[in-house]
């Protein structure tokens, strides 16, 4: 039971740093470049698991040391109330900041048992650790400004290669990030450790224990970590190299430096510390420094009232939890585990809820589109449709003009032919009155076939067909028009010159002025006004 | 390279190298265009067809010089916050190369007709045009080594290319204004086309001095 209350705590403690802090320290080694590098690529993993299993060999560790000033777990009972503090304080911060002060939680729920076990808390230790979580961002922001000042300077007058600074720069980065790394590691080592030395195992057992927990939690968090990496090093450190190589000097130095008994000097205590602030912090010393932000004024906020939320909580959920325990016994353990479970349930669905309506929102927008897009298709098979059918109906127009062009040419040498024979027929003829007689009815069918008054009707009605939408609207709109000048409408706006009407409509060319004439009038047009003009633009 | 070389600069004096390399290749190209087009105008045949296979060779030198840089930038993790910029602006480089090389190819499939009276005048135009790309060289050094002179050199370039349009454009105006019973209709657009040619040639150093002067703005923030 005992052991399973350890693993459960560490798991919960420690996954939120996995989750929320690891990105940032990988992120930053990822945006100097150096990921590429064999160094990183092969030392990196190595230095990362020994820096898991190691703190459980090494008993000198200032950061324990300090904490132990405020509570020393004695039993393993209350170990489970220090890890579910850290973790819903941590989570609740979370909510809506992207880095929440985890190792700041972690001593606040120290002092939460403390507070409730003892009724008191150190107030010089108290005091000691609220002066270095104040300290330590402010002196990271200010290396990273200095740092950065450095390089500019020494740069600034010497004609180097870009390549050659490149490369100076990515060796540092390199050593700093190993640096950063093990010092990370050892500073915040102390969520996995403290919590293992209420317990009757520690050394091998502790790192097999931790080495565990990492490998069950590797699967789930693995995409999630990545991404977070790749996010950091992508959209916040999508700087010079310079700058990256400042960020990842000024928190390792940090790191060491609250490590170790000296902030002891200052009246300060060797604390752990959230990556996730310093980072923040470094980014603001070299925005400071460059005189161009880097990060947003709501960012800075939101992570400085995150680091002020998470040991509030922390404290409050682990003096209520440890009141609750200590006074009800096996009850009251009962009721926290609800309450505990209740609240992880909560968390749980509050993301799972949140993921689904992302979900929805992205079903519903792809919907969207899949509906614009089926929309456009149908209005451009519509047009396509009828593009098609008015090609369509021209190409049956046209062809019918061809085999009409085709049948009159025969029509017309029929009569030719026709009459050829007639007028030998009529030549040969002896008597002069049957003569006449035949060249009378030759002269009558001769006009007949001038008037060509089939043809007119065909071109009429073809010119109906054409033109089928101007004829409809001319009627709508002037009712009073005869068929006649309908007709006449209908040739001007093809068109057609006068005398060309004129012999279309058989009639005179002055006609056709006549006829124009009280077309105008009756489409109430001032002599100023071009009619064929306004008949177009019917 | 080895797992602890962290601070070699093995590596990145061979990059600085191929871009030098690179760019002499460049410098040595623009030689080889100009006198190119002064054999062809001046009918040296032998010499234009050495020319035309020295750059044939440049131009597969330079492809493989770039793909070596890429490689070492992309997997070396070298230069990771202007290396697309820098490959970018290779690739330019690259381009400028190919224009060169197509050019006297085209030069010697087409053979142009150019009367005597335009030959100084092309001569003239290619040497505005290889003077454009020439002052992009020390600008793209100055990328390297001082960013704050990137900006000098592409003046220098954007004059030349003035210069090479404005040439280009007498040439037109000579072709079909005061040639019109000298040459044929489709000569006149023979000639318009390979002085468009060379032209392109100092608008492509213009794309150079334009991604140039980004990069340097780029490297100061």
């Amino acid at each position: 039971m005992e052991a399973y209350l350890i693993i459960a705590s560490i798991l919960l403690a420690g996954s939120l740093p996995v989750l929320r802090d690891l990105p940032v320290v990988n992120g930053s080694i990822l945006a100097s470049g150096a990921g590429e590098r064999l160094s990183i690529r092969y030392l990196w993993p190595l230095l990362m698991l020994s820096c898991l299993v190691l703190p459980f060999f090494i008993d000198y560790s200032p950061v324990s040391d300090t904490a132990a000033g405020l509570y020393l777990p004695d039993s393993t009972r209350l170990v489970l109330p220090v890890g579910l503090a850290t973790a819903g304080a941590s989570m609740i911060a979370g909510l809506f900041c992207r880095f929440p002060a985890v190792p700041y939680a972690f001593i606040a729920s120290l002092a939460g048992v403390s507070l409730a076990l003892k009724g008191s808390i150190n107030p010089s230790t108290a005091c000691s650790y609220i002066l270095s979580w104040m300290a330590a961002p402010l002196l990271c922001a200010l290396l990273a400004a200095g740092i950065y000042r450095l390089y500019a300077i020494s740069y600034r007058n010497r004609t180097i290669h870009l390549a050659i600074l490149d490369a100076r720069l990515q060796g540092v980065s390199i050593l700093a990030s190993f640096l950063l790394l093990a010092a990370y590691s050892l500073n915040n080592s102390i969520l996995f450790t403290y919590i293992t030395k209420a317990a009757p195992f520690s050394g091998v057992l502790g790192a097999c224990i931790a080495a565990g927990c990492a490998l069950v939690l590797y699967p789930f968090m693995h995409r999630e970590v990545s991404m977070a990496t790749w996010d950091i090093a992508d959209y916040d450190l999508d700087i010079n190299t310079q700058s990256i190589s400042s960020v990842i000097i000024s928190m390792a130095v940090v790191f060491v430096l609250f490590s170790t008994p000296l902030p002891a000097f200052a009246g300060m205590a060797a604390t752990p510390l959230p990556v996730g602030l310093l980072f923040i912090a470094t980014l603001y010393g070299i925005s400071v420094a460059r005189q161009r932000a880097l990060v947003h004024g709501r960012e800075i906020l939101k992570t400085l009232a995150s680091s002020l939320l998470s040991p509030a909580l922390a404290l409050m959920f682990a003096y209520c939890l440890v009141k609750v325990m200590e006074d009800g016994s096996i009850v009251g353990t009962v009721f926290v585990l609800v309450l505990v479970s209740l609240f992880a349930g909560g968390v749980f669905f509050f993301r799972w809820q949140t993921g689904r309506d992302l979900q929805k929102q992205i079903l519903h927008s792809r919907e969207q589109q899949v509906y614009t897009t089926q929309k456009s298709l149908s209005a451009l098979e519509v047009k396509a449709e009828m593009t098609e059918k008015d090609l369509l109906n021209k190409l049956d127009l046209k062809r019918k003009e061809l085999v009409d062009f085709a049948l009159n040419i025969g029509d017309q040498k029929k009569f030719m032919e026709q009459f050829y024979e007639d007028l030998r027929g009529v030549r040969s003829l002896p008597d002069g009155e049957e003569k006449d007689a035949k060249t009378d009815r030759l002269l009558s069918s001769l006009r007949e076939r001038m008037y060509f008054t089939r043809e007119i009707n065909d071109f009429y009605a073809r010119s109906e067909v054409l033109h089928r939408d101007f004829n409809l609207r001319l009627t709508e709109a002037y009712p009073n028009l005869t068929e006649n000048e309908k007709k006449l409408a209908n040739l001007l706006r093809q068109g057609f010159s006068s005398k060309y009407i004129a012999s279309l409509m058989n009639i005179t060319p002055k006609s056709v002025e006549i006829n124009r004439y009280r077309l105008r009038s009756k489409l109430g047009l001032s002599r100023s006004d071009n009619l064929i003009k306004f008949i177009k633009s019917i | 390279m080895g797992l602890f070389d962290i601070f070699s600069r093995k590596k990145a004096d061979n990059l600085i190298g191929s871009i030098d390399k690179l760019l002499g290749i460049v410098d040595h190209s623009l030689l080889l265009f100009r006198d190119g087009v002064k054999n062809y105008l001046y009918r040296d045949e032998s010499d234009f067809i050495e020319n035309l296979t020295s750059m044939a060779s440049l131009e597969t030198e330079a492809g493989a010089i770039i793909r070596e840089i890429e490689s070492t930038l992309y997997s070396r993790g070298y230069l990771i916050r202007s290396r697309g910029d820098i490959m970018r602006l290779l690739e330019r480089f690259d381009h400028i190369i190919s224009i060169i090389s197509v050019d006297l190819v085209q030069f010697e499939i087409e053979s142009p007709n150019v009367p005597a009276g335009l030959r100084k005048e092309f001569v003239k135009l290619s040497e505005l045009a290889s003077l454009a790309v020439e002052s992009t060289i020390p600008g793209t050094k100055a990328y390297f080594t001082r960013p704050g002179d990137v900006a000098e050199t592409t003046d220098k370039v954007y004059f030349y290319e003035k210069e090479a349009v404005k040439l280009s454009q007498s040439i037109k105006r000579t072709v079909f204004h005061n040639m019109v019973n000298d040459l044929k209709l489709s000569e006149k657009f023979h000639l318009r086309y390979f002085a468009l040619h060379i032209e392109d040639l100092a608008k492509a150093a213009v794309k150079v001095a334009e991604q140039l002067s980004v990069m340097a703005i780029k490297r100061s923030l």
